[in-house]
């Protein structure tokens, strides 16, 4: 809710590990609403 | 390893009860699905049959379009709207996108700014509505998989009752499509009303999403 802070101890700190979850949180949900769409779709 | 987890165990514990909660939510959904085609003489269903359902892909999308549209208003509004003294406020008188020495863009950009903050022209411009996009994005995406789901269902209880179906814009207009959408919205939107004006005069030691707790009432988190 509350926006990003610029603390200076967090400068150049980004590492992988938060590349890898912002990935797996954007596949999680594309796919989540891809099946959705498609289930709908297929009105099962 | 350790490291990895310390550095996003936010993330991590979030990512965590969120698979956790969307299986109790199949499981419990599965159960009360269940219930109900029993008590109508219907036959019970598998966890399978019932994941793959438009029951539950509607029951699921219903809440996620109402917490985008929470995120995306709260990101959108809190750009040009303030509350004195809330730490999810600007102070006032900052309303507004900022010039590009505030947001460090383009000329302003340091070493290590994302490398579209770097550029001129559309690239920035762009990059600095992204997350506002991506948003909105889920939030539509998510709406529209429960208008279409939502229909599938509801006409499948239709036939079950020998009602007539309802044609995809009719499902639109529908009673159960609003009434679906707007019992989400509300509770989103009492959600974030409570937050903005609770932090005002509350504290939570600790947490960024509170002001510090000796802060006068009047003051917003970035003043401190």
């Amino acid at each position: 809710m509350r926006r990003s802070s610029t603390a200076g101890s967090e400068r150049g700190t980004h590492d992988v590990g938060s590349r890898v979850l912002f990935t797996i949180t954007v596949v999680v949900i594309v796919i989540g609403l891809a099946y959705f769409l498609v289930v709908g779709l297929l009105g099962r | 390893m350790k490291r990895f987890l310390r550095d996003n165990a936010l993330s991590l514990f979030f990512l965590v009860i969120f698979v956790l909660a969307l299986a109790g939510q199949s499981f419990a959904g599965n159960a009360d699905y269940n219930a109900r085609q029993v008590a109508a003489g219907g036959a019970p269903i598998s966890w399978p049959a019932y994941v793959t359902s438009s029951d539950f892909a509607v029951d699921v999308a219903e809440n996620w379009q109402s917490e985008y549209l929470q995120f995306l208003l709260f990101i959108m509004v809190t750009v040009w709207l303030v509350q004195r003294g809330s730490p999810e406020s600007k102070k006032p008188g900052e309303e507004g996108t900022g010039d590009d020495a505030q947001q460090k863009v383009g000329a302003h950009a340091r070493p290590d700014s994302p490398s579209w903050a770097k550029g001129t022209g559309l690239r920035p411009a762009l990059y600095g509505a992204s997350l506002g996009m991506v948003m909105g994005l889920f939030f539509v995406s998510s709406w529209v998989a429960q208008w279409v789901a939502g229909r599938a269902a509801y006409n499948a209880e239709q036939l079950s009752q020998l009602q007539d179906p309802v044609s995809a814009l009719e499902y639109l207009g529908s009673p159960d499509f609003w009434n679906r959408t707007l019992q989400n919205w509300q509770s989103e939107f009492l959600a974030v009303l409570s937050m903005v004006v609770l932090s005002v005069y509350l504290r939570q030691r600790g947490s960024p999403e509170s002001k510090p707790v000796g802060t006068p009432h009047g003051v917003t988190s970035e003043e401190n």
